[in-house]
């Protein structure tokens, strides 16, 4: 073996200075995993700091490293509940609850908007009965900036289809960044029309400012009784697709962002064996590995002992479910899936418990199946979206 | 013609290339371990290596570190490609475990060096552009600074506090939650 010389064991060598050149040092800062490391690195020099924040580093970074979670938007309050100690992100989570808007008041008419999504859509909460009247707005709340989306145009729609507009609910939300929309600040909005009985899909690119209708599929042939209300989709999303639940469905209905085309896909006989209707609250699809679709359940009472998961490989010519393992879930009585982004899980215990009372919030890290508790609030509403951002200054716009 | 071609490439295999140092040291090193380097392989397949390669930025007592990595690292990648035909799947899964481990021994020891020197392997690596060797020596720097305050790291890194007490005061705000 060849020996080296120890460190620091040149006598009378002067210390050495990190001087090299930028982009070395951006070398040297993207392999720093936690994004405190970061943080502090930058603040030891100018020059460190300048690299640092530079929004083109700052993207790279975020390419690399996955944003820390750092809480939960309740949907129609208006408020942020950031994590609580002894959550590793509650530091970060109180940094951005104080730096960020989530009241909207930079809007025109704040009181007017209801959070879409857990980044940043927003819209209007007045009846909307005609999609003319859909307002849409994506802003970022941490740099209080805003973008208006034009309605969908009425013609677009009508020489789609023929929607009857007195049942029609609308669906918005932003589609996943591409490569090139990850290197800029532009984004995509999409548009689920819905009627009982079919949906017809919109999309908005900022960089055209033109909506396009893309696809749309009926829903009765995936067996959904028509009878039902459109309204209990719950959205999903792994693998580059979109999923949707419904109470009375035995497929999901899956909307494939590359090929842009919606299918159906069979859910678990044993889940199928539980409804109609089923709970959708107590379901997620999620992403595992490369390759792997996951389907969670939370047992129902008389069902399972915790949270089960279920496989599949993603892809038109995936096999079957398989089993793969019962996650132990204290307390798993009254617990809700209440939402999944970015490999967590927002699980919601409703019942007091030993340890806490009031209704407390859960998050499953899918990489490692640990559950950890989040926060506790009360709340009417169950559409809550998980918020996972770099703190500042490690976030430049991102519209 | 034909013939003389597939010639040529068999005197590739064990040709060897001549770098020379800022300091005018000559170094043999064979074509394999050269070509772990972007900018040599570029060289050569330019034609432009006759004579030797000048590497003006790098001197000899670190191009000497340089050529020691890219050696091993060559003869590990040369090893894994030959193992592959001659070995079962076990075998060769036990013997790729073998020569990983040797490869992270190696590395670990390689990096035993001082600040001043990582700097100027990374310094080499980059202009030589050498993805592995890059990669070795930044993170070193990387781990070198994690959990550590801006006090710190610039004691340990001799680095002059530039900032302003008002900028100073106003980026320990704005990060003050990597601080909790």
């Amino acid at each position: 073996m060849m020996a080296s010389p120890p460190a620091h064991s040149i006598a009378g060598a002067p210390a050495a200075q990190l001087d090299l050149p930028d982009e070395i040092m951006e070398e040297i800062f993207v392999r720093l995993d936690a994004s405190e490391d970061l943080a502090r690195a930058s603040a030891a020099c100018t020059t460190f700091y300048r690299i640092v924040s530079a929004r083109r580093f700052l993207r790279r970074y975020r390419s690399l490293h996955a944003p820390p979670l750092l809480g939960v938007i309740a949907a129609d309050l208006g408020k942020f509940y950031p994590a609580e100690p002894p959550h590793r992100s509650a530091p970060a989570g109180r940094a951005v609850a104080r730096a960020t808007d989530f009241t909207f008041s930079f809007l025109p008419k704040p009181n007017f908007w209801r959070t879409r999504d857990g980044r940043v859509i927003l819209s209007a909460s007045a009846s909307s009965a005609s999609l003319e009247g859909l307002v849409l707005v994506v802003c970022d709340p941490l740099h209080r900036r805003y973008v208006e989306i034009p309605p969908i145009p009425g013609d677009l729609v009508a020489c789609v289809r023929h929607l009857d507009s007195l049942e029609m609910e609308f669906e918005p939300f932003l589609a996943p960044p591409n490569e090139e929309e990850n290197e800029s600040s532009s984004f995509r909005v999409i548009c689920n029309v819905m009627s009982a009985k079919e949906v017809v899909t919109f999309i908005f690119s900022s960089a055209t400012k033109q909506w396009r209708h893309v696809t749309g599929i009926i829903l009765t042939h995936g067996g959904v009784d028509a009878t039902a209300s459109p309204r209990l989709f719950v959205r999903h999303y792994a693998h580059n697709c979109f999923y949707w639940m419904h109470p009375y469905n035995k497929n999901l209905l899956a909307l494939d962002m590359g090929e842009m085309k919606f299918s159906f896909i069979g859910l678990p006989p044993k889940i199928i064996r539980l409804g109609p209707p089923l709970h959708v609250l107590k379901y997620a699809i999620v992403e595992l590995g490369e390759s792997r679709l996951g389907f969670l359940t939370l047992g129902h009472s008389y069902y399972g002992l915790g949270l089960e998961l279920y496989l599949r490989d993603s892809g038109a010519d995936a096999q079957e479910w398989r089993h793969s393992k019962t996650i132990p879930m204290p307390n798993y009585n009254g617990c809700h899936i209440v939402a999944a982004t970015e490999g967590y899980v927002l699980i919601l215990q409703a019942v007091s418990s030993l340890y806490f009372t009031g209704p407390q919030y859960f998050t499953l890290e899918l990489k490692t199946m640990q559950i950890e508790r989040m926060c506790s609030m009360y709340s009417r509403s169950l559409h809550h979206k998980l918020y996972a951002n770099f703190p500042p200054p490690l976030s430049p716009p991102s519209i | 013609m034909a013939s003389a071609g597939s010639g040529d490439e068999k005197a590739a295999a064990a040709a060897m290339i001549t770098l020379i140092s800022s300091d005018n040291e000559k170094f043999e090193v064979t074509e394999a371990t050269a070509t772990l380097s972007q900018t040599i392989r570029h060289m050569i397949e330019d034609g432009c290596t006759d004579g030797g390669v000048p590497l003006p930025n790098v001197t000899s007592k670190i191009l000497a570190r340089v050529i020691e990595y890219c050696k091993k690292h060559a003869t590990a990648a040369a090893g894994e490609e030959g193992s592959s035909s001659s070995f079962s799947d076990a075998a060769f899964l036990e013997v790729d475990r073998a020569f990983l481990e040797e490869l992270e021994e190696f590395d670990d020891a390689f990096l035993e060096v001082d600040r001043a020197t990582l700097f100027d392997l990374i310094l080499a690596a980059n202009y030589l552009d050498i993805k592995g060797l890059l990669n070795l020596t930044c993170q070193k720097v990387a781990d070198s600074v994690k959990g550590k305050t801006p006090e710190q790291i610039r004691e340990m890194y001799n680095i002059v506090n530039d900032l302003t007490p008002e900028e100073e005061a106003e980026i320990r705000r704005e990060t003050q939650w990597a601080f909790e």
